[in-house]
């Protein structure tokens, strides 16, 4: 089934130079360490904390996520935190191209690789790793410290491997998150 | 609503792979396969019970562009080409791969309660447990001091039963000992020492994979039922030595005892639990122990009947790149269901199929839901194709990086690169490399998942050095020996089975009718190829039945397709 | 109505757009994250020396405290009574409270973690040391011992041995 075209009301969002599409009702912090790579859009009620930066000074990347990417409505993303040698410090997140973040899902991974889905309502454990063409299921818990190897489906709790994606994932969820964004405009309302 | 989103989340476009009925009619009759040929194209059933073993989501599927045939997920062979951990990502060498018992030989655990993957932690101090030592902190903090593995879910850790380490990394091989003390691990060695002389006495017959070979007994199992090893003079396997097992395990009496006196369900362990811990599958949960992470791997996937490489990936264990993808994705046109307004008994219903053309040729295509047959009524619905001819324009890569926008502006640019679209009865929408066009339905009985089979045949015209190329293409890298089998074998699929190969011909000759019937249009060569797919709906809903029926059902309707009055409009403006 | 009234100690952090209702304390070190509430609504809620409490972090202290007494009226029939008390809810200290997670409860004891979307539910009190696996719960009504841990698909439980517990210095 194809999906539809989803509008939403033009004053609702922000639409960057390169694309990005950031709802005015999401709550972004740290703005300024934070890198959005293009046509990604964030959605009403996400959390984006960039604030959460390691100590020490200097500007710093906290959190990059890269093109065509979609943060659903009440996601979290958030840098992981560890104490490392008695010093207690966030540690920056990379997420890649063409990722979708379903509704509600949590997220404080160290890495999330390109063309993955994560479902909704699922929390993605502190410093977890998911590699390039990876599904989460929805309800899924990845435990921290966890490695999603590549073309593998996730599901339950904690997150179990349960099979392995097809080949031609990639193009799939290049295409996918193309749709979504070509398809969410703007009206007048 | 909701209801509604569940129907289309029901609805599907599955294709089929005639893979699993190959064999049913090989074993049929000689005079059903004479008519086999001569109809050419077979039978389908959406009704039969096999069909969610026979069909498949496009995704899944291959396509061999030797035998111009879907190949499914059962009709390929695989052949593994690298093992690794899926934790640590290491890749194993294969020659390793045996001795260490197909798991991960480095710091990488399962845990025995909740198999999660468990980490390494430095114990600051043993006795009085430190706060400072969180539960998922870093490995290095003090050095000497013993390690242990601890969970991140279940917080447990394996100081429960007694197990630090002395260094963090290796931990695999510092349990290597008492792994290798365990009972079943010993007479295991013990039977192999025993077996190992008569194996190796057979002599391994060449005909196996060589990554077979490495698996005792396979040579053996090759002599006596492939290579005609009762002719041989050989030493035959029952005069192996009686084998006396050397370590007993003694019934633990107490068990069935302590197990009367459980109170408590936490303090035995699961199906899962013990189903991990093969070697002894332990009731007490003080007995389960980490164990090492399965490897998993990475394969080259053949097509069946041609030997031909479908999918070969990178070596690499964390690349994600394919040297050879013949997916079906790339190759024949993939379906969608665009508009799938709800469906009420008795009323007819349009819904709406996108056909999207992957190739850089433009194809024609013909669709029937039976045999030549346009409209059907079974017992379930009343269904008519209204554009059963059309054709699609090619795909052109430009259009990827343009951008797609749905904006009425815009809406003119691919219809004027391809071909004038003319206001073709039954087509939807003509754009890009798509062509969406309407399916008329009526359903007559109210069932929880109203479907029917859709059978596709598209003509791509196509340069006849053009299509030595593609098919080219796969062979150059395989040896040229599978070429050559290639050609040999022609002939005996042919034969064995009459519908794959045998019906292309067939299809051809058809062609130029329904080239007559689309436009008129004829190029030098053409070839046709056809495949079966199944179209699921969801339910039917009885309108009679359903609460509040007419009020609920326009809000529905507009709704569901509010994508399409727009569209439908810009359509009619056009036209 | 509740009197609003909070109470917060040094070195304690409270990001703008919280949700803050009723009678307050929050004790020093302790970090309120942006978008988390914390509804006094039919008592105080005291919360110990530094706890976090991340995003999306309802607190809640709900209607749910009654004492109960039955008695007989004059014309011999059983009368219930029921009287809402305003009891407090109490958090020890160094807890945790991960994102999205829910916590009515009446008591939570000290060094606990409350793992993303967990909820600690009705009357619930919580010892110390305990985890509250991701997307768990507790059941109504429950005293949870030290060292608990509930985690997986099935709320599974068992108890920890006494090495967890964290460290935080923000």
């Amino acid at each position: 089934m194809e999906p539809p075209i989803v509008y939403y009301p033009r004053s609702e969002y922000i639409e960057t130079d390169t694309g990005n599409k950031v709802s005015r009702k999401s709550v972004i912090c740290g703005s300024q360490n934070i890198i959005l790579g293009g046509k990604t859009i964030i959605q009403t009620d996400c959390v984006i904390r960039g604030d959460l930066r390691r100590t020490g000074g200097g500007h710093a990347v906290v959190v990059a996520i890269g093109r065509y990417c979609l943060l659903a409505k009440g996601s979290i993303i958030r840098p992981p935190y560890k104490t490392y040698k008695g010093i207690f410090s966030y540690y920056p997140m990379k997420i890649g191209d063409h990722v979708t973040i379903g509704e509600g899902s949590i997220v404080e991974a160290a890495t999330i690789g390109s063309f993955v889905h994560i479902g909704k309502n699922c929390v993605i454990g502190r410093f977890a790793i998911i590699k390039d063409c990876c599904r989460i299921e929805d309800n899924t818990v990845i435990p921290p410290n966890t490695v999603v190897p590549s073309f593998s489906i996730y599901e339950g709790s904690p997150g179990m491997f349960v099979d392995e994606l097809p080949e031609c994932v990639q193009d799939l969820y290049e295409a996918k998150t193309k749709d979504y964004y070509s398809k969410f405009q703007s009206k007048d309302s | 609503m909701s209801q509604q989103i569940d129907a289309r989340q029901r609805s599907y476009v599955h294709y089929y792979c005639p893979c699993p009925d190959v064999s049913k009619s090989n074993n049929n009759t000689g005079e059903d396969e004479e008519e086999d040929i001569v109809e050419s194209i077979p039978d389908f059933d959406v009704n039969s019970p096999r069909i969610h073993f026979s069909t498949f989501p496009i995704s899944k599927l291959y396509f061999c562009d030797d035998c111009h045939q879907i190949r499914c997920p059962r009709c390929v062979q695989e052949e593994i080409v690298c093992y690794y951990c899926p934790n640590c990502l290491f890749e194993v060498p294969t020659a390793s791969v045996k001795s260490e018992r197909n798991r991960c030989a480095r710091n990488c655990f399962q845990c025995p309660i909740c198999q999660n993957t468990l980490t390494v932690v430095a114990s600051t101090e043993p006795p009085p447990p430190q706060p400072s030592a969180s539960s998922n902190s870093s490995t290095s903090t003090t050095s000497g001091a013993p390690y242990y593995l601890s969970c991140g879910v279940c917080r447990w850790d394996s100081q429960e039963i007694g197990m630090t380490f002395e260094k963090a990394t290796g931990l695999a091989l510092q349990l290597q000992k008492t792994e290798d003390e365990r009972p079943d691990v010993k007479e295991f060695d013990h039977l192999k020492d025993h077996f190992e002389k008569h194996l190796r006495l057979s002599a391994p017959s060449t005909t196996l994979p060589s990554s077979l070979l490495s698996i005792p007994g396979i040579s053996s199992f090759s002599n006596r039922y492939g290579g005609g090893g009762f002719t041989h003079p050989q030493q035959k396997s029952d005069d192996v030595a009686k084998y006396n097992n050397t370590i007993k395990i003694e019934n633990d009496d107490n068990l069935v005892h302590d197990l009367v006196q459980l109170k408590d369900v936490n303090q035995i362990t699961t199906l899962t639990q013990r189903m991990n811990q093969l070697s002894d599958q332990p009731y007490k949960v003080e007995r389960l122990q980490p164990q090492r992470i399965h490897l998993r791997t990475k394969r080259v996937k053949r097509c069946r009947s041609c030997r031909h490489i479908l999918i070969k990936p990178e070596q690499k264990a964390q690349a994600t790149r394919f040297k050879i993808k013949l997916v079906a994705l790339n190759h024949i046109p993939k379906l969608t269901i665009t508009s799938l307004p709800k469906l009420f008994l008795n009323q007819s219903t349009e819904i709406i199929l996108k056909f999207s053309n992957p190739l850089y040729e433009e194809i024609i295509v013909d669709l029937a839901l039976k045999k030549d047959e346009t409209t059907e009524t079974t017992e379930y619905a009343k269904i008519k194709l209204l554009a059963p001819h059309f054709n699609i324009t090619p795909y052109n890569e430009v259009w990827e990086y343009d951008e797609q926008d749905f904006n009425i502006s815009s809406k003119g640019r691919p219809s004027s690169t391809a071909s004038a679209p003319k206001p073709d009865i039954g087509i939807y929408e003509r754009r890009g490399n798509y062509t969406s066009v309407k399916i008329e339905i009526t359903p007559l009985a109210e069932v929880d998942e109203l479907k029917f089979p859709l059978l596709v045949t598209y003509a791509n015209k196509v340069n006849d050095n053009n299509d030595n190329e593609t098919s080219g293409d796969a062979p150059a890298n395989d040896s040229s020996t599978a070429a050559e089998t290639v050609s040999s074998d022609k002939p005996n699929t042919d034969a064995d089975k009459p519908n794959t190969d045998a019906d292309k011909p067939d299809t051809d000759v058809n062609k130029p009718k329904t080239d007559d019937t689309d436009k008129g249009e004829s190029t030098p060569t053409t070839k046709s190829l056809f495949f079966w797919t199944v179209i699921g709906l969801g339910p039917v809903v009885n309108p009679a039945t359903v609460k509040p029926p007419a009020p609920t059902r326009s809000p529905l309707t507009n709704n569901n397709s509010n994508v399409a009055p727009t569209r439908t409009n810009i359509n009619s403006g056009k036209a | 109505m509740p009197k609003e009234c909070f109470a917060i100690g040094k070195r304690a952090v409270v990001c703008q757009d919280t949700e803050m209702k009723g009678e307050i304390d929050i004790g020093s070190g302790t970090v309120l994250h942006p978008q988390c509430k914390i509804l006094a609504e039919s008592g105080p809620i005291i919360i110990g020396s530094n706890n976090i409490i991340e995003e999306n972090v309802t607190i809640i202290n709900k209607y749910h405290i009654f004492s109960y007494s039955t008695q007989k009226n004059i014309h011999n029939i059983y009368i219930n009574n029921y009287s809402r008390q305003p009891t407090p809810l109490i958090i020890g200290d160094e807890n945790v409270f991960e994102v999205g997670c829910y916590v009515e409860g009446s008591k939570i004891g000290n060094k606990n973690i409350i793992e993303a979307k967990a909820r600690v539910l009705g009357n619930t009190s919580l010892g110390d040391n305990c985890v509250i696996g991701a997307v768990c719960s507790t059941k109504k009504d429950e005293a949870i011992p030290n060292n608990t841990v509930i985690y997986g698909d099935h709320h599974n439980r068992r108890t920890q041995t006494a090495s967890g517990g964290v460290s935080f210095n923000k």
